[in-house]
């Protein structure tokens, strides 16, 4: 409207103090919580429980998907029933085809059961089946179903899918001497309110019971002499941001416990693990016990009692060489390893055991001070942004990004920011006008005395202008310690941390 | 083929018109008793006034340039706790036809009427525009009440048709209203809070934006009634003249599927953490934030009409000066009801001018003045209710008005 009466655009400016970032990194977060403990002169202790590898076992007892038919047809060359007669009443031996493993008992953890039955004669049948010996809180599986009437040649169809989750299969027959064996029964009654039928030779009564996807949680035998083996690479995210610089850790002290929880001897072996790092550097985890067989033994007791073994590889001052492989700081790790069950056979006499809670895994126990010095210890992190600063209406003219800091860890950084292209080329670098400054000790020795400091990075006219083609913000931040050997950290390290945005926008309509 | 060109031409010059003068329709018009011929009247104005809001500042938005920080500041610094703003234009064109339509009322006749009309108005605390135009550095450790801050602006064009009096001017017309652009921002609650150290905000927030739809030319559809009424009053022995009464606009319009966003929330800001910024970790919207509740309505509107009741000057006058007053009232209710009182002087047959003082509508006192040329087949009007506000960056508005006719 009166636009149009404009040589120029109207503009003006205007000055906006906004809060970016308000957070606090506390060292006391991390205590209590098996991973951080205070010691009596207030230095921080690592205390570390972690389960850092689990094997799944339910892989090692894998029943194929199994069918089981049973059929039966009278002796005589025609037989006439009055209604509600049993007929058939007979059980069957079925064996599931396991390679090695022999099995006596078996819990499943999920899995179906689906069953047909076939009907020869015109009238109605009931059909119970049922499996001995598999059991579910005390009651043994079985169901009955009425299958309408059929011909020899079409039969009278019933389909049924159970669940079997939960149920207990004994697999030692009906003697109890056996293995992998599986019982079916099978019984027949004619409709009680139907007519009487006859039935002849020809009529066959079918039942299929297929077992399918079944898995267990608990498993009794032999399980076979099996062997795992493999080499893999883990990439740790958060250390791949660190591009320069070196860290040292002292007093080291922690072990890793290989952890056997099936009731089942095994031999292992750690034949690699090292770390690679920003330089490509390599650093191989020596140990004793490394690069040759070591015996697992099996887990001791029973179900709420179950312990399972363990093996500890112990690293600290005079064990391997966990500080230089730390000092590394790796952010990818090769790690090749082999484990094999039952080396010497079926010595357990068929009383290997699984439980619902075994598991076969590395934990890792730390115990020792939080003594790290920093050099130059350089992160770089990228952040993808998108800061429309072609706006018509309102644009950055310039301004400064002010991080005010309080810190008392006894660590210090000086911190950079780049702007980058979509191709993620660097088009500026603002550099803050100060640092953050690592802590001193107190006079007393239990803490760390805060600093407050304020950081600015200027955000010219050219680097308001840069913002809108800037696709993504480098920080990069380069630590160093108060002292490099012997740097302690106390219960009261913090950095509280405050970005805020002075800008001066220029608005246009 | 040819009258939808000219159709199209029509409408390409009233839009561009309607969209480069700024308006209001209140050349003072002289009551003339002979009988009128065709005409083709054309009515273009534009006006601005505020209570609070200089022209040194107001200028700057009509004209172009910069606002400097010490103009920012001192008009911040001049504003009142509330004040308002209100401001339009219009270009009307109307075609009176000199046909008689009906057999017993020989000087009635028909017309036609054609405009593009936008009208804004705005009521807003001082806070609220220092915040807007110095920005939060200015507010460190204080806080800013926006709370019963609205402004709305719609711009429609209106085509009708009607039945005038030859003689006695009066005239009544029914138009179609149909709305091109809507904005309307409500707030009940509101108020931010900056800590000195600007580490965090504070904001409450009660209100609602309505907004036409994007997709149709035309935003919705209304009918409106434009009248003129010519009541002569007294004799020649006493105080005597024409009371004229005015109506515009006085009608309704509705929105097609308008958008209503509304919010009812209060945030305390103070930051992002280190952890909202994790790969995993989705950021909200603004809108997500501010818990903005998005629907469509359908909603009806009142226009932006006015009624003005006044004495006029009449052509036929033996005085050569004559008064004029009346009252002017807008149907919406940043406007307060304006009063005038002018004179008239009339030298000669073909040429007058005037002035009127006015106080009310969205500012206070203005002090208008006109001139009007009467030649044999054309008459030309100019003038403005705002002349201090012409020559002066100290005043409150602006007005122009301009009015042509054409008899044949």
């Amino acid at each position: 409207m009166a636009f149009g009466c404009r040589k120029d655009k109207t503009t003006w400016n205007s000055d906006w103090v906004v809060p970016l970032i308000n957070d606090s990194l506390l060292i006391k977060d991390y205590v209590n919580d098996s991973t951080l403990a205070i010691n009596g002169d207030q230095t921080i202790q690592i205390i570390a429980e972690r389960n850092l590898i689990n094997l799944d076992l339910s892989s090692i007892i894998e029943i194929p998907d199994t069918s089981v038919v049973q059929s039966f047809v009278i002796g005589l060359p025609s037989l006439t029933l009055a209604p509600g007669s049993s007929f058939i009443d007979e059980i069957k031996q079925h064996e599931f085809s396991f390679e090695e493993i022999v099995l006596t008992s078996a819990r499943i953890k999920s899995g179906k059961a689906i069953i047909r039955i076939e009907n020869p004669v015109s009238s109605k049948g009931v059909f119970t089946v049922s499996l001995p010996g598999v059991i579910k809180d005390g009651v043994e599986f079985s169901f009955t179903e009425i299958v309408s009437g059929g011909t020899a040649a079409n039969p009278g169809i019933g389909n049924l899918v159970l669940n079997l989750k939960g149920y207990t299969i004994d697999m030692t027959g009906e003697t109890g001497q056996l293995y992998n064996l599986l019982q079916s029964k099978m019984k027949v009654s004619t409709d009680p309110n139907g007519p009487s039928i006859t039935l002849t030779n020809q009529d066959v009564f079918k039942t299929r019971v297929k077992f399918e996807g079944l898995k267990v949680d608990y498993a009794k035998g032999y399980f076979g002499n099996v062997m795992f083996s493999d080499t893999t690479i883990v990439d740790v995210k958060e250390l791949s941001k660190i591009t320069g610089g070196s860290i040292n850790v002292e007093d080291i002290n922690l072990q890793l416990i290989i952890r056997n929880g099936i009731k089942v001897r095994a031999v292992g072996e750690v034949n690699l693990f090292e770390s690679i790092n920003y330089n490509n550097n390599v650093v191989g985890l020596t140990h004793p016990y490394f690069g040759q067989q070591f015996n697992i033994e099996p887990a001791l007791g029973a179900w709420n009692s179950l312990a399972p073994s363990e093996l500890p590889f112990l690293f600290d001052q005079t064990t391997g060489n966990m500080e230089n492989f730390i000092e590394n700081i790796g952010s990818k790790y090769e790690i090749g390893y082999a484990i094999e069950l039952n080396p010497l056979g079926n010595t357990s006499s068929g009383n290997d055991v699984l439980y619902p809670q075994s598991s076969l895994g590395i934990d890792l126990k730390a115990n020792f001070p939080l003594l790290i010095g920093a050099d130059k210890l350089t992160l770089r992190d990228t952040f993808e942004i998108d800061f429309k600063n072609d706006s018509k209406l309102v644009r950055v003219l310039n301004g400064k990004l002010i991080l005010n800091t309080t810190n008392t860890f006894p660590f210090g950084a000086e911190v950079k920011l780049e702007l980058l292209d979509e191709n993620n080329n660097s088009i500026k670098q603002i550099s803050s006008s100060g640092l953050i400054s690592p802590a001193q000790i107190n006079s007393a020795g239990n803490a760390h005395l805060p600093i407050k400091e304020k950081l600015e990075f200027l955000i010219d006219e050219e680097a308001a202008d840069l913002l809108a083609e800037t696709k993504s913000i480098m920080v990069t931040a380069v630590f160093s310690s108060t002292t490099y050997t012997n740097n302690k950290v106390f219960a009261n390290a913090a950095l509280k941390l405050l970005l805020t945005s002075q800008l001066k926008l220029k608005s246009e309509l | 083929m040819i009258l939808k060109k000219i159709n199209l031409i029509f409408f390409g010059i009233l839009f561009a018109i309607g969209n480069n003068v700024n308006g209001q329709e209140l050349l003072p018009v002289m009551y003339d008793s002979t009988l009128a011929n065709r005409q083709i009247i054309m009515n273009g104005s534009f006006f601005q006034h505020g209570s609070s809001l200089k022209n040194d500042f107001s200028r700057k938005f009509i004209f172009g340039g910069e606002i400097s920080d010490e103009l920012s500041q001192r008009t911040y610094e001049s504003q009142k706790k509330y004040n308002r703003i209100g401001g339009g234009a219009k270009f009307r064109i109307a075609y009176k036809s000199a046909n008689q339509i009906f057999k017993s009322k020989p000087n009635w006749s028909w017309m036609i009427d054609l405009a593009n009309e936008v009208h804004g108005t705005a009521d807003y605390s001082g806070d609220l525009l220092g915040l807007a135009f110095l920005g939060n550095a200015s507010f460190l450790g204080e806080s800013v009440n926006f709370s019963n801050s609205s402004a709305q602006y719609v711009q429609y064009l209106s085509i009708g048709g009607g039945i005038h009096n030859r003689k006695n001017k009066n005239f009544i017309s029914l138009n179609a209203i149909l709305p091109q652009n809507f904005f309307m921002l409500s707030v009940n609650k509101g108020n931010v809070s900056f800590t000195e150290d600007g580490a965090n905000i504070d904001l409450i927030l009660q209100g609602e934006i309505l907004e036409a739809a994007a997709d149709p030319y035309f935003k919705g559809l209304g009918a409106a009634v434009n009248f003129d009424f010519n009541i002569p009053f007294g004799n020649s022995e006493s105080f005597s003249g024409v009371m004229k009464v005015t109506g515009r606009n006085l009608g309704f319009y509705q929105l097609h599927n308008a958008k209503l966003q509304e919010i009812d929330n209060s945030i305390s800001y103070s930051g992002f953490q280190l952890a909202d910024f994790a790969n995993d970790s989705q950021m909200t919207t603004l809108k997500d934030t501010l818990g903005v509740r998005e629907s469509t309505t359908s909603p009806m509107r009142l226009l932006p009409g006015f009624i003005q009741v006044g004495k006029v000057a009449t052509a036929d006058s033996k005085h050569k000066l004559q008064s004029t007053f009346g009252v002017r009232m807008y149907t919406n209710y940043f406007y307060k009801p304006m009063i005038y009182l002018g004179v008239h002087y009339q030298p000669l047959t073909s040429f007058s001018l005037g002035s009127q003082i006015s106080y009310g509508g969205y500012g206070g006192f203005r002090l208008g003045l006109y001139a009007n040329y009467t030649a044999k087949n054309i008459m030309i009007g100019i003038g403005t209710e705002d002349i201090l506000g012409a020559l002066l960056k100290s005043q409150y508005g602006h007005s122009g008005l301009i009015r042509l006719a054409w008899k044949f």
